[in-house]
């Protein structure tokens, strides 16, 4: 065993009380497999990585117990000196957000040649061979000259990348992953993912990969944890925790996975919204004496919703799906013909608009930054009905309130609370509950789920296929998750670079795509 | 899950408390504010209350002429006079006075010392240049002092959170033509303008308020310009926007409220700042008209009469304790904000 994790303990202390957020795990990590530990967010399973490396200490109030043996010495009972020599060099780690792990104000060079001069004692010009060679093996191209570019010159994959080939500069034995590919595309995830494995290969090392997403570690893991508010829940080969679970949490795990087929449209052929050759631009900050340059978000558009559907909007980040939605509700300025229910909707005054609201809404990817901190539930739901029914007296609005809580889910008694006493989850359906409010007729949802737990993923898809079957809406489905939208949509937009790549029932494209870019799209995110 | 209870306002105040320093500060400033507001109970040259002739008299309420004491004049009695307070303090006639008899401007023309005369047990920090009593005009002063505080911070307050606001929120040429115009603004001569309007007008305390409101709304305006610059590109603001809420309320019901943090942590060090501007025009003879009792004043008046040490230290003690006070409620409530000292 390479590392040997024994009855390990985190509290975290707070003023007012201690918090135990790792409650006794043990784990065995064998020298050059995959081991992967699955939880959902808050089970404490980065805990539980940081800890090994004792990256907690003197940031946080932390208190540890147990033992964490690495080749048989405890790294517990290690001094600040000794710790800091095994890491980086005996276990290395790469994180969730690659933009934050690494220091925008050093050159990609420099932050490379740190640990090889450090722990492997290389004179400068052997270092800068050897980050070169890293960084090749790594899949950067161009290696050399990216040596003097700063992270932010760099997109999310490239950064990974130069995440990856640092922390293998010392050929640690083990390294942990946290999330490493969370924060990206999914084709990009593929390829991190298949170019962690080859390094394994070649480095013989023990990899510890941390995720929520059950479906890439049933491809790359052999041994598997599940952990869960702290305690290891299931563990096992992979191919026996996947296919004979023991557990009620592990099941539910494994069965949360979007899947089934969309409500069959109960619509008409009729389009509720008609797009027509729309534009995004924005100004790129110029100088003052230089024409303005302009970057095109959304080029040329045309799209046709049909009332009572799904339509499914997917794309990778930066393909423009997002401002899209936010150019059709008038959020953002565009060119361009949106036509609503024959109101053009591009030439309305902002009266005749504000009115029309009500029937528009929209339902954002983060509940955390999507509802304000300092008003109550009750008062976030009922802004749109004080708007919009100025007549409803306090106590109307309050039966209101406490319906459309009870419609998403909620206890009607929460409309006193503040968001931040809820879950990710619950604020979600706060969030639905503050759009259906109005009985809007169009709703976009714009990554509605991506920032929520698998299992909590799987009810928030619930609750929306409920509330279009019974309110009759018509959604947009903006997303970058092919498998949520599969289980969603009807009909289906691939958007590339600001146009629409593809489109047409969601059954056709999926099962016959037509556009080289569509068919990779797919292989990537169905890969694992 | 948390209790109902829980927010973030209850949150603060409670961190707030945990600064035990700030916590008594702000009890203490609070106690001698509110006692400085009935500062005509506590110094003053009327008695509180008096009996002549059977009669109950309150003269701090009601101004009596000198006639109904039997004296000689149609104008209000002044009860120091030798003449009047035999007659309303013998013959079975009694007068209570307030602890300390002297108002801010009651001139103590039974001195028999040269002036200002030293502390004795007739005035307990004795009398000014004109024979003043210094405690009556120290607590006048203060009370003037913290009020004028009051008011500047609150009007610059406002000034500066519209101000902010309306640059934060609309962004663009609005930003671009506001932040230039307090660029143009920050740089006029504040002192000279000052002196050139206390030649035009008839200096008074109004004046002064909106002299000093005109420029000290710009510090605060960044900070709340800066908070809606961030806060305008929430979610929850655009989920407001798609609800149809109309800019005004976006910005006063959705952005303030989170951008009131810098507001409130500014709340203390603007009022210290205040009074000391106050004190400092005062000193150089720029601000209030007198007889306005006025701690910048007196301390001028020690400056002019250097051996006369009560003149100073009774303003200078008084104007250190509140600004300290002042600071100490400031840091507590800084901390209170301090999104790295949040309690999970």
């Amino acid at each position: 065993m390479l590392l040997n994790i024994k009855d390990l303990r985190v509290k975290f202390k707070l003023d007012s009380a201690e918090v135990e957020v790792v409650r006794g795990i043990d784990l065995q990590i064998p020298k050059g497999g995959t081991t992967a530990l699955v939880g959902e967010s808050g089970s404490g399973k980065s805990v539980t990585a940081m800890s090994i490396l004792r990256l907690l200490d003197k940031v946080a109030p932390v208190e540890t117990s147990g033992r964490i043996e690495l080749n048989g010495r405890n790294l517990l009972e290690l001094s600040d000196n000794k710790i800091r020599e095994v890491r980086g060099n005996r276990i290395a780690m790469i994180f969730q957000e690659p933009m934050t792990s690494l220091n925008p104000v050093y050159n990609i060079g420099s932050q490379l040649l740190e640990p090889l001069i450090i722990h492997r004692h290389f004179t400068v010009p052997q270092a800068r061979r050897e980050a070169i060679n890293l960084l090749e093996r790594c899949g950067l191209q161009e290696a050399e000259k990216r040596m003097g570019h700063y992270p932010h010159q760099l997109s999310g994959g490239q950064r990974q990348r130069v995440m990856i080939a640092m922390s293998l500069a010392c050929r640690p034995d083990l390294l942990i992953a946290d999330e490493p590919t969370t924060a990206l595309d999914v084709t990009i995830q593929a390829q991190i993912i298949q170019l962690i494995l080859d390094l394994q290969a070649e480095f013989k090392m023990a990899v510890l990969l941390i995720t929520h997403d059950l479906a890439m570690v049933h491809e790359i893991a052999q041994t598997v944890y599940i952990m869960h508010h702290g305690h290891l829940v299931e563990s096992g080969p992979a191919q026996e925790v996947f296919h004979h679970p023991r557990t009620a949490y592990a099941r539910s795990l494994l069965d949360s996975a979007p899947h089934g087929e969309p409500p069959e449209m109960t619509a008409t052929n009729e389009p509720l919204i008609e797009i027509k050759d729309l534009r995004v631009e924005f100004a790129q900050p110029g100088s003052w004496f230089k024409a303005r340059e302009w970057l095109t978000a959304v080029d040329g558009v045309s799209l046709q919703i049909k009332q009572g559907s799904t339509l499914g909007l997917v794309g990778e980040s930066g393909s423009g799906k997002s401002t899209l939605g936010f150019a059709i509700l008038r959020l953002l300025a565009s060119r361009g013909e949106i036509d609503y229910k024959g109101i053009k909707l591009n030439k309305c005054g902002a009266r005749r608009l504000r009115a029309l609201r009500r029937e528009l809404q929209i339902v954002f990817q983060d509940p955390f930054s999507s509802l304000s901190p300092r008003l109550t539930v009750g008062r976030i739901i009922s802004e749109g009905l004080r708007v919009h029914f100025p007549e409803l007296r306090k106590d109307e609005l309050k039966e209101r309130v406490e319906k459309a809580l009870d419609e998403v889910g909620l206890d009607g008694a929460m409309a006193q609370r503040y968001p931040h006493e809820f879950s990710g989850g619950q604020r979600q359906r706060i969030a639905i509950a503050r759009a259906i409010i109005l009985q809007p007729r169009f709703l976009i949802l714009d990554e509605p789920t991506s920032a929520l737990d698998m299992t909590i993923q799987a009810q928030i898809i619930d609750l929306l296929c409920y509330i279009q079957r019974r309110y009759k809406m018509t959604y947009l489905f903006i997303s970058h998750d092919l498998r949520v939208v599969r289980a969603l949509a009807n009909e289906l937009a691939v958007m590339k670079d600001g146009k629409i790549i593809e489109s047409g029932t969601a059954k056709e494209v999926f099962e016959n795509p037509q556009a080289a870019y569509t068919k990779e799209l797919f292989k990537a995110a169905f890969a694992f | 899950m948390a209790t109902p209870d829980d927010k973030p306002g209850r949150r603060r105040w409670r961190q707030f408390k945990n600064n035990k320093l700030g916590y008594y500060s702000l009890i203490i400033f609070s106690i001698i504010f509110i006692t400085s507001l009935f500062a005509e109970l506590i110094s003053n040259n009327k008695p509180l209350i008096m009996s002549y002739q059977g009669q109950l008299y309150f003269p701090v309420f009601k101004t009596y002429p000198e006639t109904t004491f039997g004296g000689d004049f149609q104008t209000e009695a002044d009860y120091r006079d030798p003449y009047i307070l035999k007659k309303i303090t013998t013959k079975g006639n009694w007068t209570i006075f307030p602890p300390n008899p002297y108002s801010y401007d009651s001139i103590d023309m039974n001195l028999n010392v040269p002036l200002p005369s030293p502390p004795t047990r007739r005035h307990l920090l004795g009398t000014d240049d004109q024979g003043r009593d210094v405690l009556a005009r120290v607590i006048y002063g203060f009370r003037l002092s913290v009020l004028f505080g009051f008011a500047l911070t609150i009007i610059g307050t406002a000034i500066g959170i519209l101000a902010g606001a309306v640059m934060g929120y609309f962004g663009g040429l609005t930003d671009l033509l506001g932040q230039r115009f307090i660029e143009i603004w920050g740089s006029m001569p504040e002192l000279y303008l000052l002196i050139i309007f206390s030649a035009i007008f008839k200096p008074s305390i109004t004046l002064l308020i909106i002299l000093l409101s005109m420029f000290g709304w710009m510090g605060l305006s960044d900070y709340v310009r800066a908070e809606f610059l961030k806060g305008r590109n929430m979610d929850y603001i655009t989920a407001a926007r798609a609800l149809g809420v109309g800019n005004g309320a976006i910005m006063f019901r959705h952005l303030l409220p989170n951008g009131m943090t810098p507001v409130i942590t500014f709340l203390p060090f603007r009022m210290s700042g205040a009074i000391l501007a106050l004190t400092s025009l005062d000193f150089l003879g720029l601000g209030v008209p007198p007889p306005t009792p006025s701690l910048g004043e007196l301390l001028a008046q020690g400056k002019n009469n250097i051996e006369a040490w009560w003149l100073s230290a009774g303003s200078v003690v008084v104007l250190v304790g509140t600004l300290v006070l002042l600071i100490f409620i400031g840091e507590a409530l800084r901390e209170a904000f301090d999104p790295r000292n949040q309690e999970a």
